[in-house]
């Protein structure tokens, strides 16, 4: 390993030539959790999701005045004397993936606990055909030999010339924070790796909120929807509560599916008035879109038509692309008009979408009114999140079940909440 | 591993021995000889899609009835 001095004096080098090249390839945009800028602390763990070989250039242009020791695959090492040299002065700790030397976890903590700051991607490797690998347990068991903080980061790998590369960084987290009682030392580890992959891969919905401007043109309908949405609450008189009573105050952040009971027509109303400062898409049968000049309208307004009598998997992958985009999208899981306000069965559309696309559920119910100026109340559940019942990449039929059912029960919470307050 | 093999990994996957994969082969057909309604065809397409990195389309899951056209589909994408 190469003496201290000379890593920084190095990467200094690195960092002046290359600063200018990498901003032009990478063009980073930064987004922060919450969208708060907090003051990283002196030594730290750096862990980010894996998108390329080049996530180590970008670290270096995007933290330029900090000194990053990053874990690199041995496979680099072998790529010649020159590489191997850069690697070294660049101040690269060596990572036997297949091996059983595990000098690297020494290191990495010796790094930490002489005030540096460690890199680390968890997965290991690149992703093959754009699906990301597994997060190994080697972070989390630095993470418990250290008292440093880990700071996670996510990049969506956008690199190139012709394209813009977006990070977010999040808070600082302790990693003990997320122990769990009565598991066994191998259990801990897997349990603070999921926690740390899903808290990494949670940053994505912050970069696709940020992303949207307040008022787009290529969204003018419906944003003018939604200002007409603003402004409804003064006509409609909607309050909105938890199943506990209290007001809800929450504000939705990045892609998210709002699942409704439906008894009317007014329901897709109600949901824009409820989260008008969002923009909206919202699935709708294939009867409601007929004639071109309704269809064109709705479009404009955020409908996706669905084909409710087959299998529709083109509107169910649009969905799921708006939804990583980071909108909302609302589906009245029961399939139809249900006059009668009972929730007796839903579909599992809305969990399968938010499976997909990684976002979470948000359980409504809209009390059913009259007449259109009644007072009415909408109830807005626990937020459900996929990840807290499946960690898989493909998710089984019985995980499919199961979250259906937690939607199921929520929603059902909902309308009883609602039905007392009536 | 071929892209029969990897069907019939990820059909394990979602359906966890609901199905009994041994059973399957390319001439199996999906509704009748192995009872997968919309909904299952539905997942299962979900979950290939995940595992091969391709998109389906409607007029995809119309030509869909023996597990040799999923095999033919995924490889027409891939390919």
């Amino acid at each position: 390993m190469k003496s201290k001095w000379f890593i920084n004096l190095f990467l200094v080098i690195t960092k002046l030539t290359g600063y200018i090249p990498a901003m032009l390839l990478f063009k980073p945009r930064i987004y922060r959790e919450d969208g708060v800028k907090t003051r990283l602390p002196k030594s730290f763990m750096l862990v980010s999701n894996h998108k390329s070989l080049l996530d180590f250039a970008l670290y270096l242009a995007v933290f330029p005045f900090r000194t990053i020791r990053f874990l690199m695959a041995e496979v680099l090492y072998n790529k010649g004397k020159f590489f191997s040299f850069l690697l070294n002065s660049w101040g690269g700790i060596k990572v036997e993936r297949e091996g059983r030397d595990f000098s690297f976890v020494a290191d990495s903590i010796e790094v930490l606990d002489n005030g540096g700051i460690v890199g680390i991607f968890p997965e290991g490797r690149l992703p093959v055909n754009g699906k990301p690998w597994p997060f190994t347990t080697s972070t989390a068991f630095i993470a418990t030999n250290t008292d440093k903080p880990i700071v996670p980061v996510y990049t969506d790998g956008n690199y190139g010339i012709f394209k813009r590369a977006n990070i977010c960084i999040g808070k600082p987290i302790y990693l003990t924070d997320y122990i769990k009682e009565g598991l066994s030392e191998e259990e801990q580890l897997q349990n603070l790796t999921d926690a740390l992959e899903k808290k990494i891969y949670s940053l994505k919905s912050e970069i696709g909120q940020k992303r949207h401007r307040l008022f787009d043109f290529r969204h003018l309908p419906m944003d003018i929807a939604r200002l007409v949405c603003s402004v409804l609450p003064l006509i409609l008189r909607i309050k909105r509560r938890t199943p506990e009573g209290e007001k809800y105050r929450k504000r939705i952040k990045g892609g998210a599916v709002v699942a409704a009971n439906h008894t009317s027509f007014a329901d897709p109303f109600i949901v824009g008035v409820t989260f008008w400062y969002r923009r909206l898409y919202f699935l709708v049968a294939e009867i409601v879109m007929k004639g071109k000049l309704r269809s064109l309208l709705l479009k404009g307004v955020g409908a996706i038509k669905i084909d409710r009598k087959s299998a529709d998997i083109e509107a169910i992958n649009k969905s799921i692309k708006k939804l990583e985009e980071g909108y909302l999208l609302t589906v009245f899981p029961q399939g139809g008009i249900n006059r009668e306000d009972d929730i007796d069965t839903i579909k599992s559309g809305a969990v399968l979408m938010a499976i997909r696309a990684g976002t979470p559920i948000i359980p409504m119910h809209i009390m059913p009114c009259n007449r259109w100026y009644n007072m009415r109340t909408v109830v807005i559940g626990e937020t459900i999140d996929p990840r807290d019942f499946c960690q898989k990449k493909i998710p089984s039929t019985t995980d499919i079940n199961n979250i259906t059912n937690a939607l199921f029960n929520e929603l059902n919470r909902c309308k009883n909440a609602n039905d007392k307050a009536d | 591993m071929d892209t029969f093999e990897r069907l019939l990994k990820v059909c394990d996957a979602v359906f966890e021995g609901q199905i009994d994969t041994s059973i399957v082969t390319p001439e199996t057909l999906l509704r009748e000889d192995i009872s997968i309604n919309s909904i299952g065809l539905l997942y299962m397409a979900m979950a290939v899609e995940e595992e091969f990195n391709i998109k389906f389309t409607n007029d995809d899951f119309i030509d869909m009835k023996s597990v040799a056209d999923v095999i033919n589909i995924i490889e027409k994408k891939v390919s």
